[in-house]
């Protein structure tokens, strides 16, 4: 096999990898944000945020790509924005890609967020606060560790999802070798380009990763809650 | 004077709310709140301790204001000062014993670490015998345990007061016994003021140097204004309304108490899953549905227990006999409840209006329902 494919095969995998990391990462913030706020907070119209919240996880990825093409491409309102202020741009780049891949799996994270914290008795936030601590810290100490194992299980999801995204990503960053051609288009490109042997290899980098995503999940979701065997 | 305390709260939903109105003062070091389940004891403690905004009223402790609608004084509950000890005792399970008890003197955003707290959780551990539990996790312990681990948490902190709700509710009854006695001399050794909670009139004897009554949590509504507002329709002949006045976890099914006013409660059980999907909960109202024919009609019990849940004693207003069977209806304390029998245990039973009468059945044989929320 040409070391030229094998390099390529590694960026790409290298790319899907940190493009999968900080969206989760991106993730992780607003999502158990967004969740703490549907479990803990009551406002009118909390069950249709919930649903709008929950769309990317049912709209075809390709609407979603379009969707944010329209707010954040150089003619968008917001991409317009960043690009002639800030001098940002987000479409045709792997930062760009993030943020597709973040919209696509923030379901994941938001909907076990909201799960998690329901889940975590009233009660014992009660007893911190009467124990003298301050909300902020009832939320470091009592509530994220108790609610953390099934957020965390969203965050795996979310890695995944993120990591085999294709259509909203290839909508926003489009496909440029090296820069925004994630492990998943990449393999529609050889394809397409009858590269069978690059197609071959990096399909097997593919499943190998997400082998071991779901191998280190594994291991990671039994890990406590201590105490609770 | 050590309690000064004069509240009033709604809660429920806008259409049937329960009003707790309570109002006492008292100078004792131990003080009992004493009333039925459903009263609201535990509302009126977690107004004390700051876990509950009372719509309007005063709450003194000596000399300090620890909530005033009148001059917008509300102390956030972490600056009050109390010790509470939860009916389930909320130990945080995420931690161990030691953890648990040095939680409230750790500040910032992390827990105190396995070996934290020093010398003060020490003691705490000696005084109440923790110290070979201080590495467990609170599902690693018994009831009696959980209490004492909660009992040092809240002492930790050096609180003004220890509030307890139901303290020995959880326990069964030869552990409730011996930590009475243990909660006493406690009690005694470090002269702090305890304001406790409790249906149980053994609690009272033990604790109380005054005591205070609580049946003034009525529900706001009446059943014929419920039910104006929530027109059902049921085949069920018996459809009593009224609150839910307290839900006790088993196993498998938990019981659900219904006050349907004349002082009668009915009992139900149902699975967890019916009480999590109807959102009942103490104070919510609700419909209990019972069939005229699941109902027996006992002319005289003599000594007999009968292992039934429910027992409505009354007398018998009314007997319409049918084709085959009678329609007995019986007043039990204002409430009307009807019963199918034949007419030949009618006969037999010499049932007529004016003849004392029992109405009885089985817990399982009640359906509860709740008005859709809107």
């Amino acid at each position: 096999m040409a070391s030229a494919s094998l390099d390529a095969a590694w960026i790409a995998l290298g790319l899907s990898l940190k493009v999968a990391l900080w969206a989760t990462a991106l993730d992780l913030v607003l999502g158990v944000a967004a969740g703490f706020a549907l479990a803990r907070l009551r406002f009118p119209g909390r069950e249709l945020v919930d649903s709008i919240l929950l769309l990317p996880m049912v709209l075809p990825p390709t609407v979603l790509g379009y969707y944010l093409l329209v707010v954040v491409g150089r003619r968008g309102w917001l991409g317009g924005w960043l690009e002639g202020t800030l001098g940002i741009r987000l479409v045709f780049t792997w930062q760009g890609a993030v943020l597709a891949a973040a919209i696509v799996a923030f379901p994941f994270v938001c909907k076990s967020a909201r799960a998690a914290f329901e889940g975590v008795d009233v009660q014992l936030e009660q007893a911190a606060h009467v124990l003298g601590l301050g909300k902020v810290a009832v939320f470091f100490r009592v509530t994220l560790p108790l609610a953390w194992r099934g957020i965390l299980a969203g965050l795996l999801l979310a890695f995944a999802r993120a990591f085999g995204e294709f259509g909203a990503t290839l909508m926003v960053a489009g496909s440029i070798p090296g820069k925004t051609q994630t492990l998943s288009i990449a393999v529609y490109e050889a394809v397409q380009a009858g590269q069978d042997d690059l197609a071959n290899l990096l399909v097997v980098l593919t499943s190998a990763t997400c082998v071991a995503v779901l191998l280190l999940a594994g291991r990671i979701a039994p890990m406590r809650i201590p105490g609770r065997s | 004077m050590r309690w000064d305390v004069a509240i009033r709260k709604q809660v429920g939903t806008a259409a049937h709310r329960f009003e707790l109105a309570v109002e006492f003062r008292s100078d004792v070091e131990r003080l009992v709140l004493f009333g039925p389940s459903g009263a609201g004891k535990t509302l009126t403690l977690k107004a004390i301790a700051g876990l509950l905004r009372p719509d309007s009223g005063h709450i003194h402790m000596g000399a300090a204001t620890l909530f005033d609608h009148a001059t917008g004084v509300d102390k956030p509950a972490r600056e009050r000062e109390c010790g509470y000890l939860f009916q389930e005792y909320a130990l945080f399970p995420h931690l161990t014993v030691r953890q648990n008890i040095a939680f409230g003197g750790a500040r910032g955003w992390r827990n105190p670490g396995r070996d934290g707290g020093g010398a003060a959780v020490d003691r705490w551990l000696d005084t109440l015998e923790l110290r070979p539990l201080a590495e467990r996790f609170p599902d690693q312990l018994s009831g009696g345990q959980r209490q004492r681990v909660a009992l040092a948490r809240a002492l930790a902190g050096a609180p003004r007061a220890l509030l307890l709700d139901e303290p020995f509710a959880a326990l069964d009854e030869p552990l409730r016994n011996r930590l009475r006695a243990e909660l006493a001399e406690l009690q005694a050794r470090l002269a702090l003021p305890i304001v406790l909670i409790t249906h149980d009139p053994a609690d009272v004897d033990a604790f109380a140097d005054d005591v205070v009554h609580i049946d003034a949590g009525t529900a706001i509504a009446p059943p014929e204004q419920f039910l104006e507002e929530h027109p059902m329709k049921s085949s069920a002949r018996n459809q009593l309304v009224g609150t839910v006045s307290a839900i006790i976890a088993g196993a498998v099914n938990d019981e659900v108490e219904i006050s349907v006013g004349g002082g009668q409660h009915i009992v139900a059980t149902i699975t967890h899953g019916s009480t999590a999907r109807l959102g009942l909960a103490v104070g919510v109202p609700a419909f209990a549905l019972v069939k005229a024919s699941s109902i027996v009609v006992v002319a005289d019990a003599g000594d007999t227990l009968l292992s039934a849940r429910n027992q409505l004693a009354g007398t018998v207003v009314s007997v319409q006999p049918g084709a085959v069977n009678a329609e007995v209806e019986i007043d039990a304390g204002g409430l009307r409840i009807v019963a199918i029998v034949t007419q030949a245990s009618a006969r037999a039973l010499g049932l007529a209006p004016g003849v004392p009468a029992l109405a009885v059945f089985k817990a399982s044989s009640v359906i509860v329902g709740v008005p859709r929320q809107a």
